[in-house]
Order: structure tokens, then C-alpha cells, then sequence
């Protein structure tokens, strides 16, 4: 239901969203779809979702590629250190609890306003 | 009161307190939708979405307390239950938060089987916290699936638990799980991304029953089951 909520807010902002249940969906999709941005659950069934960023920026073609963590699990907890996201090029740590839809849909539109004033 | 009883009760609250956080922020996000658009098309499906949300969190904390309220009893005196009914009754409680996840619960109650020496509201509770988790983790946005909730007869008595497709339960999973309850964010982790607090709680809720949860099959699906005593009383009968 919350994964739901979190597709259908952004579908409503207007972007195109494609839900990933696993880190390989992930890598798969990203592969297939080219996307603008990606947001990650550190949470993920069977992986982490640490793991998952840095096999993710191995690949030349997704090095620059915008990411954002969105997570049940917060910073503090998770021990993911503020220098290891920056070293994985991650724009924004969200804690879910603590981030409203309205907060997600600011950040992401934060994070892709520089590829859209590009693509004018 | 024993250090083993505390540490075990302390790591089981983690859990459940790790799993109820999102429940929380479903609630949260519905409200946050609806104030936005008062007079949405999706009103009456986000209404739904904070009603079976809310229920689903407060059964998983009933479910945790009834363990706790049985950890004051010297032994828990066992009777007759009946599991058809009590799985039918499961399988109705579950029915709504299942649909509301495009999620069809399947019950299978073929086959004989008598009664078991347990307690039907022990192992409602357990059969229900299982249901929830399996539903959370089965449930994938766009796809239907389905969980099933099973009798079979065993060599050791009558089993009963809830299967699903999601092949990556094993006994070492469970296991390993069992050992990382409380202290690792994702103790089964193959199976469900959140703390698996309904499987922790359904567990400590068989213990009372004299017995717990294994990894099991069913036709194919794969699932989480406790094994009962059949009531040798009520099977002549």
C-alpha cells in the first residue's frame, strides 16, 4: 500500500513510475527504461540497498544517474555515513516517517530541475 | 522473571515496533492525499487504505500483547479447538487487507482431520499475524497473487499455516531469522523487507501451544506452519 501511495503521488505530479521489488528488477529496468532518477529503499528483500548503489554506479552509464533514498530506516540507524552517500552520489536521504508526500514530491522535482532546464 | 524471558520480550517489541512504523506512515500519507484533494475520485479507496491499514497494525499489537498477557500464565490449559473453523475465521478477519493488496486468500481445508489440543484464540492470533505478513510480502503493486491458509495432516499431528508462492523460504532462513530477531532490520530477508514481526509474534504465540513455527510446503506453495496435537479425546467421537 505505501509503495501504491508513493507511485500514484508521483504519477499524479506527472512523472512516468516503475515500481522494482528487488535490486536485480531494479538494475534491469534501469537498463531497459534509461530513467531520469532513481529512488531506492535501503530495505530491499534480499539485498541491500547499499549493495545495490554501488554495483549500480559501476556501470560508466549510470555514474551520474540522480538517486534518492527513501527509507523506513533512518539515517542515524541505518549507519550509511553522510561521506558514503556522497561517495554513491545520493541527492537526498529520506526517512520515511519523517517525509511527507508533499516533502518527496519537492525533493524530486529539486533533483530534476537541472536535467530539465538542460533538455530546454 | 528470567534475563532470557526479558532479553527475548525486548527484542520481539523491537520487531513489532520496527513494523508498525509503516503501517503509521500509510495512515499519514492517506490523510496527507486527502487533504490535498478533498473531493478526490480515490475518497472512498483511501478511506479504505487508513481503515485496513490501522486494523492490520492494531491486530499485529493485540496479537503481541495476547503473547505477552500468556507469558503471566504457568501453563496455559489446552482444549478441543476445531481449526477449520478457526482458519475460516482467519481467513475472513484477513479477507479485506488482502483484497485491498489485489491479494486472493485461498483457504484448503480437505482432508480428515480432528480436533487439536490448542487454544482458538492463540492460534487465530498466530494464523492472522502469518496472514498479514505473508500478504505484506507477496504483494506486489499491479500483480494479483494469492495466500493460502492450509490444514494437513502430519506424522506428528495436524499442521496449519499460510503459503504463498515466494520460494526463498527455507530452514536456514528461518533459523538464521530466529538468531537475528530484534537486532537485524531485516531478519528474514529474503522473504519480506520489514522486520517480520508478524512471524516473530506468531512464533512466541505457538510456543504456548507447545509448539512453532517451521518452514513448510504445501502443494507446491511455500509457507510457514506449526504443528498441533490432535485431540485424542474428540478423534473417537
Amino acid at each position: 500500500m505505501l509503495a501504491e501511495q508513493y507511485i500514484r503521488f508521483l504519477e499524479r505530479e506527472g512523472y512516468e513510475v516503475t515500481w522494482c521489488e528487488n535490486a536485480q528488477a531494479g538494475v534491469a529496468a534501469a537498463d531497459e527504461l534509461h530513467p531520469d532518477l532513481i529512488i531506492v529503499e535501503l530495505l530491499l528483500a534480499g539485498h541491500s540497498g547499499v549493495e545495490f548503489l554501488f554495483e549500480f554506479r559501476s556501470y560508466a552509464d549510470w555514474l551520474n544517474l540522480p538517486v534518492i533514498i527513501l527509507s523506513g530506516i533512518s539515517q542515524l540507524s541505518s549507519g550509511v555515513s553522510s561521506s558514503t552517500l556522497l561517495e554513491l552520489g545520493v541527492s537526498a536521504y529520506l526517512y520515511k516517517p519523517e517525509t511527507s508526500l508533499e516533502m518527496l514530491g519537492r525533493n524530486v522535482r529539486k533533483v530534476l530541475r537541472p536535467l530539465q532546464k538542460k533538455a530546454k | 522473571m528470567s534475563d532470557n524471558y526479558t532479553q527475548s520480550s525486548g527484542l520481539l517489541f523491537t520487531t513489532l515496533a520496527e513494523q508498525v512504523k509503516l503501517p503509521f506512515v500509510t495512515v499519514k500519507h492517506a490523510a496527507e492525499l486527502l487533504r490535498a484533494h478533498p473531493n478526490t475520485e480515490e475518497l472512498e479507496r483511501l478511506l479504505q487504505t487508513i481503515a485496513l491499514t490501522s486494523s492490520s497494525a492494531l491486530r499485529l499489537i493485540d496479537s503481541y500483547l495476547l503473547s505477552v498477557s500468556l507469558q503471566a500464565e504457568p501453563r496455559l490449559p489446552l482444549e478441543p479447538v476445531s481449526l477449520s473453523s478457526v482458519m475460516y475465521d482467519a481467513a475472513h478477519s484477513l479477507d479485506a487487507y488482502a483484497k485491498a493488496h489485489d491479494c486472493e486468500i485461498d483457504l484448503r481445508l480437505a482432508g480428515k482431520f480432528g480436533p487439536v489440543m490448542a487454544r482458538r484464540e492463540v492460534v487465530q492470533s498466530a494464523l492472522e499475524s502469518l496472514g498479514y505478513s505473508f500478504i505484506d510480502a507477496a504483494s506486489r503493486p499491479d500483480v494479483h497473487t494469492k495466500v493460502t491458509l492450509a490444514v494437513r495432516r502430519t506424522a506428528g499431528g495436524t499442521s496449519t499455516g499460510v503459503y504463498s508462492e515466494i520460494s526463498k523460504l527455507n530452514s536456514g532462513l528461518l533459523k538464521q531469522a530466529k538468531v537475528l530477531k530484534g537486532i537485524a532490520r531485516q531478519p528474514l530477508g529474503d522473504f519480506s523487507a520489514g522486520s517480520g514481526a508478524g512471524v516473530f509474534v506468531a512464533d512466541a504465540l505457538f510456543d504456548f501451544l507447545d509448539s512453532s513455527v517451521r518452514v513448510a510446503k504445501f502443494q507446491g506453495l511455500f509457507g510457514l506452519a506449526a504443528n498441533l496435537t490432535p485431540s485424542n479425546q474428540l478423534s473417537f467421537v
